[in-house]
């Protein structure tokens, strides 16, 4: 009888930490899934500041330099690496604005307009993408963190997942505020 | 004795005014064209009160018209049960059967013709100075199997409502009405029953958008403390999934179905979830389902705008401008979800 009820407590922890296990999974697919999001959104907006870049050749000496600077988004990159080509692309695309204002015949251009719709867009895309990331990352790490399953997470080696951290965050701030 | 008839008659007339203008100072008292122009719409729904106060008094006038009967032949000494009192009996009943028809179907026709002249003389004209172009129909309304289809109504099995409205903004097409929608319920002792499970304002609005997916909000109804949803349509999960945004408070007041977890995320924006947030705290419970450029609201407000009123208060303030007023709360709620999903955009 005994073995019977430690055999039962046995099968009952099996099946809790393989559900715990295929949760923890799942859970770190929808990360993955929502970091692919942020990756197709950053590709995106990296084709369209190419074009921005190319649509402000000639109205400035300061392009090239711009362009050098824009590091290339690709699909597969670590949290760390997302975080870097979202503040260089930020940074660029502040630095497009400010030509732009420099340069009124360039804004008032259907293709610099044009431009700056698609980035709006993908500016949405990408905030959406986010906050998706975010929002799973938050799911996965409050999975792993609870008791029991803390356990079957150190067991099974998945550790709390990164959120994307905005280094400029301050400076958006200031500079918003004034 | 002078004092006790006036005072009969000060309590007979509070007592008349009571049944005729629910005031019991409040004289009733028909309009005058001379100064209004809107007397004839004004008189038609008083007389509608009227009839409604005469079928009211129908019983008691039965009653007194018996009592009369019976004292007459009590008087000639003729029996209760003879050929002749039966004969008396039935006649006054036949009698009484003949004039409560009558004084329905009157107040059905009154009715009928008071409504459409407020529809002709009022609403026709609001509308039409509000929304120049639009299209009124007093007896349409919205499809409710299409806005359940869409998500954003309960379950139901009959749906009526009144005063469909087809404008236009900014070129494209919308559309309003008032809507009620019924369910078949069983009762304790299994007698069937119509429950209202909606009553208020349907909306279907276009917006410029370039979203691909579909989104559903509805506000959040929960039964000893778990989240239901309360007969709205659901979808296999491999169509629709639950979607929880960083946001608890919005969690907990509202549940957002959508085809995928992106688009649920690129509408509800932070933005969004407080626009929504504070229309629901002002408006009350409401489904909205977005995709592409179509939103759909349902409102479950628990009235109808622009019904001719019931009231002898409110039939006395009767003008266009009032009516306009409506609209204009009708434009301004569709332009608070406008907003509202437009939110990202105001954000930036």
């Amino acid at each position: 009888m005994a073995l019977l009820i430690l055999l039962t407590v046995c099968a009952l922890c099996i099946a809790y930490a393989i559900a715990a296990g295929n949760n923890f999974k799942k859970l770190h697919i929808k990360i993955q899934e929502a970091q692919a999001d942020i990756e197709v959104a950053l590709i995106k907006r990296y084709d369209v500041l190419m074009q921005s870049l190319d649509a402000i050749k000639g109205y400035t000496e300061h392009e090239e330099k711009l362009m050098l600077n824009l590091i290339k988004a690709r699909s597969g990159m670590t949290a760390a690496q997302t975080q870097a080509v979202l503040d260089n692309q930020e940074q660029v695309l502040r630095n497009v604005r400010i030509i732009g204002e420099a340069y009124p015949q360039l804004t008032s251009s259907e293709l610099y307009k044009n431009l700056q719709m698609q980035i709006t867009e993908t500016n949405e895309h990408l905030a959406a993408s986010k906050r998706l990331y975010h929002a799973n990352v938050s799911l996965y790490n409050q999975a792993i963190a609870v008791f029991p399953a803390s356990m079957i997470a150190g067991m099974t080696g998945n550790r709390p997942a990164e959120f994307l951290r905005d280094e400029n965050a301050e400076a958006k701030r200031e500079i918003r505020l004034r | 004795m002078d004092l006790w008839n006036k005072d009969a008659e000060d309590s007979l007339r509070k007592l008349g005014n009571i049944f005729l203008t629910g005031d019991m100072n409040t004289d009733f008292s028909f309009s005058s064209a001379k100064d209004d122009p809107h007397a004839e719409i004004k008189n038609a729904l008083k007389k509608k009160r009227l009839y409604l106060a005469a079928f009211a008094f129908l019983p008691a006038f039965g009653g007194i018209v018996g009592a009369l009967v019976m004292g007459i032949l009590h008087l000639f000494r003729i029996p209760v049960y003879g050929r002749l009192s039966m004969t008396i009996i039935y006649i006054t009943a036949i009698f009484g059967t003949g004039l409560t028809i009558r004084v329905i179907k009157r107040w059905r026709g009154q009715s009928r013709d008071a409504k459409a002249a407020y529809d002709e003389a009022i609403m026709a004209k609001a509308v039409q100075e509000m929304m120049p172009g639009a299209v009124l129909e007093p007896d349409g309304c919205m499809d409710g199997m299409e806005l359940y289809l869409r998500g954003v109504v309960p379950d139901f099995d009959d749906f009526q409502g009144s005063y469909l409205i087809r404008y236009e903004k900014n070129g494209k097409a919308c559309t309003f009405s008032n809507l009620t929608l019924t369910r078949r319920e069983k009762d304790r002792n299994d007698n069937y029953y119509n429950k209202a499970v909606f009553v208020g304002q349907a909306y279907a609005l276009r917006y410029k958008s370039r979203m691909r997916g579909t989104v559903r909000i509805m506000t959040t109804t929960q039964l000893l403390g778990r989240e239901i949803l309360s007969g709205y349509r659901k979808l296999d999960k491999d169509q629709e999934e639950k979607i929880e945004t960083e946001n608890e408070i919005f969690n907990q007041q509202f549940d957002v179905y959508a085809s995928d977890a992106h688009s649920a995320f690129y509408v509800v924006t932070p933005v969004v979830m407080e626009r929504l947030l504070a229309m629901k705290a002002k408006y009350g419970s409401f489904g909205l389902a977005v995709s592409g450029e179509r939103i759909e609201i349902a409102l479950c407000s628990g009235y109808y705008l622009f019904e001719p009123p019931e009231s002898y208060r409110e039939i006395e303030t009767i003008s266009v401008e009032k009516s306009k007023g409506e609209i204009q709360q009708m434009l301004l709620f569709a332009q608070c979800i406008e907003d509202a999903v437009n939110g990202k955009r105001t954000e930036n």
